[in-house]
């Protein structure tokens, strides 16, 4: 009995300051949908919205059909985790996770064998008659998500649930909150600025930034075709240079299928990197790619070239910050097993852009060009 | 998986506008505001407004205010008052800043009877201290008739000395309370810094802690100025010819026919304008030094060698003793005998059965009163913090700045405010119980809202969105999750304010009627009639009280605590 959940050109203000604009889309039912972004995005904004904790200033939220705006959050029927639990102190966990059957009134038999049945899940039956403080952090984490799911919501709302949790056991609880998720087929909405759990969890990702929404797609999708330089920047690790889009004149190396001129982008004091796409515009650009696309090789002419300034050492991988010329660095990752070189600081090399992974974005607004 | 659905009934959907009946908050609100209009706005607009008024033309003038400040009797009770007040402020600063610091950070013995000395004197009213004194040191006192005897004359008690005497022994606990908290609450690492950097001892005390501890000092002192400046029981027992402000605003306004209304009012606009001016220095002062501090290592306590620290303990046992010596010698008194107004060799119980013929009734008003009060007081520390703090708004902080008031108001002028409000149509209480429950309520309405939003701010919201996404509706959720969360911390909070209740006298005695008087009434009236047995023996049955109290307050505050 899940629900799908649509927003019709969601608004909010705060006086002059819009926090949520215009959010204009739609989560599948039994999704787990990640809305992922820097603090101050809009997400939570975005989340209270659909528990019901903050109002609608233009636009509509609708679960399924029916256009939730005016409901009350207590008639909702919405899951919700928060960031800190808000375990109720005053009450063992027993009573925490049978508190929303109680508001719904059900008979004392049926409250406490779903509670049993739901303590179990959770793994946590054997502590449903201690007080919240004497749970470890990971232990709440449970409660909370036990006493939200309980009352067998229509969507789980999450606001990042991991956030205080030591890294271990962060990992542990994405994997047991995604298992669950899949078990009871529930909408699920969670609100993370971790990138990688976001990456790791979600069937979905809307990347949020300054209230609009930059990318929806698949952890795949937003990491390997970052729809707008912000996307590029805020998922994993990305080297930005500044260039000029033109003509790839006659040191092109790449031939593009379809008419037209191969575009190039001449980057300041290095050279022209072709890039595999017809010229379909000129002038000032950002081109965008990640360390682990550049490679380093001997220096030859007619090549971008640099000088290693930092090598960092870290195990599986090394980590090189390459400065080139004209001032600009770029920071290239090099797997341990795939190289036999270990490069020093002041070697020159020549670098080479993995073409096809390579994105172009317009400088002011940051969307993608081609 | 799939469930039947289990949600309350849901309202309809849809976005057609609805008439919403106004939120249980809304209500709370207005309520409220409609009690502060009624008892704070109402009677205290009117008597201050009353000061602005010409007495026979009923024009608006300033002729009061010319007539205060040309007069010298009138002019010179401001000026006594003032300096009164500094003065004692001085002084409790002057006592209590060292003694917190000898307390806190050296090896004295005996610091819990010393601390449990310094707490007990702050019990009692400070009325019972000037009576006190003057049994001690009056003109027929037991140490002045000590000394007469071996030939010597000691210097009058009564007039200015004796009331900075009797303050300044009564209050510098408050600065003690505040600095010894504070000094306790300072990381070593600050003072292990400063050494490490070349400071000597003293100049470490004085570039170091003791600027870091202004606002603690500043808060004591604060309190000081305001108790001294605002208390006339103490004056009217021993100040006599020396006249200051909170006594003339009395008998100006007590004085039936003969007094002057208008001058009273004035009196009282005065007296509150001296205090709000007071206030804002010190909160000038705080805001621009305030440092938030929490102590990882508290400071080390310093052992001393065998002479020094004697020296210290002595020290501090002494002015210890000084200060609850009122609380000593009332209960001494108490089981003296009496031939009317004289003490007489050999110990009895009579002043007890005196009591329990003529003033059980005070007795039992008392505790009837403050227990009125108290429940009134929790319900709206409550609700009024809850409005304050989560549902913010101009009406929420219109309330907030309204119950901040009475801060400003010493206890007499709010007597005087609320009669001559309340002895005409359409609202006649005066002489009524609800009068004096006001007053209460009113008087403690500053502090209530402080503890309980400090206790508020401690409750993570959250607690309440959860239960509401639970499926408990707003209000039901705030009377199972956050109400049940406050209760322990409003109500111990709410005990103090009860020991201050039981012990209060400066408005009680304004308005209370023949019926209506408490215990510190008739401590007070007694002292008035010379029978001393029977008000000490009232002013030990109500630091009997105040003990337990005390006791109970410890309870609850030192036991389970709910807040995470």
């Amino acid at each position: 009995m899940s629900h799908s959940v649509t927003f019709r050109n969601l608004t909010k203000r705060y006086g002059d300051n819009t926090a949520v604009d215009g959010i204009d889309f739609s989560i599948k039912e039994g999704e787990f949908f990640t809305i992922l972004g820097p603090s101050g995005c809009g997400k939570t904004t975005l989340l209270r919205m659909i528990a019901g904790f903050n109002s609608i200033e233009d636009g509509q939220i609708l679960f399924d059909d029916r256009v939730m705006n005016d409901i009350p959050a207590y008639q909702r029927n919405i899951g919700m985790v928060f960031q800190n639990y808000a375990i109720f102190p005053h009450m063992t966990i027993q009573k925490n996770v049978a508190y929303g059957l109680k508001a719904r009134k059900l008979p004392k038999a049926d409250i406490a064998e779903r509670v049993g049945d739901m303590l179990k899940l959770m793994h946590i039956e054997k502590y449903r008659d201690r007080d919240p403080s004497q749970l470890s952090g990971g232990q709440q984490q449970r409660v909370a998500l036990a006493r939200a799911l309980v009352i067998h919501p229509t969507i789980l709302l999450m606001d990042e649930p991991l956030s205080n949790l030591d890294a271990k056991l962060r990992i542990d609880m994405r994997i047991a909150i995604k298992k669950i998720q899949k078990d009871l087929n529930i909408t699920t909405i969670y609100v993370t600025h971790d990138q990688e759990e976001a990456l790791a969890m979600s069937d979905r990702i809307a990347v949020m930034n300054a209230g609009v929404v930059e990318q929806i797609g698949t952890p795949l999708e937003i990491y390997s075709k970052p729809a707008t330089a912000f996307v590029a920047g805020f998922i994993g690790t990305t080297n930005f240079l500044d260039g000029t889009l033109s003509g790839a004149g006659s040191s092109a190396v790449t031939s593009v299928p379809g008419a037209g001129e191969p575009a190039a982008v001449d980057i300041r004091d290095v050279g022209k990197i072709p890039v595999g796409a017809r010229k379909t515009t000129s002038g000032e650009i950002r081109l965008a790619i990640r360390p682990e696309d550049i490679h380093l090789a001997e220096p030859s002419e007619g090549e971008p070239q640099g000088r290693v300034t930092l090598v960092t050492f870290l195990g599986d991988y090394i980590s090189y910050e390459v400065e080139l010329g004209g001032g600009q660095t770029v920071e290239v990752n090099e797997y341990a097993k795939d190289t036999e070189v270990l490069r020093s600081v002041g070697d020159r090399v020549g670098i080479r852009f993995n073409l096809g992974k390579l994105h172009l974005y317009r400088p002011g607004t940051g969307e993608a060009i081609v | 998986m799939s469930s039947p659905a289990i949600g309350p009934a849901i309202g309809q959907g849809g976005t057609r506008r609805r008439w919403r009946k106004p939120s249980f908050w809304i209500i709370v609100s207005l309520t409220l505001l409609a009690l502060m209009i009624v008892f704070l706005v109402y009677p205290f607009s009117s008597l201050f407004l009353k000061s602005f008024y010409h007495p026979e033309t009923h024009r608006l003038s300033f002729v009061n205010f010319i007539d205060f400040f040309t007069t010298p009797y009138y002019f010179n009770t401001l000026k006594h008052s003032l300096t009164v007040s500094a003065l004692t402020t001085v002084l409790a600063t002057l006592i209590g800043v060292p003694m917190a610091y000898i307390m806190t950070r050296f090896n004295v013995w005996g610091k819990s009877v010393i601390n449990i000395m310094i707490v007990l004197s702050l019990l009692s009213p400070p009325f019972i201290g000037a009576y006190s004194w003057i049994l001690l040191l009056g003109r027929n006192g037991f140490v002045t008739n000590l000394f007469e005897q071996i030939g010597i004359v000691l210097p009058t008690i009564y007039g200015f000395q004796g009331m900075l005497l009797v303050f300044t022994l009564k209050l510098f606990p408050f600065v003690y309370m505040y600095v010894s908290g504070a000094l306790s609450n300072m990381d070593s690492s600050l003072e292990e810094a400063a050494e490490n950097l070349g400071m000597s001892r003293i100049r470490k005390l004085l570039t170091l802690t003791f600027p870091v501890i202004v606002p603690s000092i500043s808060a004591g002192a604060i309190v000081v100025f305001m108790t001294s400046l605002a208390d006339f029981g103490t004056p009217l027992l021993i100040a006599e010819g020396y006249k200051v402000l909170p006594v003339v605003v009395y008998e100006e306004f007590m004085s039936d026919i003969g007094g002057d209304v208008y001058l009273a009012s004035t009196l009282s606009t005065v007296i509150v304008l001296c205090a709000l001016l007071v206030l804002f220095v010190q909160k000038y002062i705080v805001s621009r030094k305030n440092y938030r501090m929490s102590a990882l290592r508290p400071p080390a306590v310093q052992k001393l060698k065998l002479g020094k620290r004697s020296l210290l303990t002595a020290i501090a046992f002494a002015v210890s003793l000084l200060a609850v010596t009122p609380q000593i010698v009332v209960f001494i008194t108490s089981f003296i005998k009496t031939r009317g107004p004289l003490f007489v060799s050999g110990f009895s119980l009579d002043s007890y059965r005196a009591i329990g013929f003529k003033l059980s009734k005070n007795i039992a008003n008392t505790f009837y009163f403050a227990s009125i009060a108290i429940v009134i007081m929790v319900v709206v520390g409550l609700l009024l913090s809850y409005v304050v703090v989560r549902r913010r708004s101009v009406l929420s902080s219109l309330l907030d700045s309204l119950a901040m008031f009475p801060y400003v108001i010493p206890g007499s002028v709010l007597g005087i405010g609320l009669i001559t409000a309340f002895n005409k149509a359409p609202l006649i209480l005066t002489g009524t119980v609800t009068i004096i429950v006001v007053s209460y309520v009113i008087r403690k309405l500053p502090f209530i809202l402080r503890s309980s939003t400090a206790i508020l701010y401690q409750i993570d919201p959250s607690i309440e969105e959860a239960s509401i996404s639970l499926g408990v509706p707003p209000m039901r959720t705030f009377f199972k999750t956050t109400a049940v969360l406050m209760l322990p911390g409003l109500f111990s909070g709410a005990i103090l304010s009860w020991v201050q209740t039981i012990n209060e006298l400066s408005s009680t005695l304004i308005l209370f009627s023949g019926k209506t008087g408490t215990i510190s009434v008739a401590i007070f009236t007694e002292i008035f009639k010379d029978s001393f047995g029977t008000a000490a023996a009232l002013a030990s049955i109500l630091s009997v009280a105040t003990v337990v109290s005390l006791i109970i307050f410890n309870k609850f505050s030192g036991g389970r605590s709910v807040m995470m």
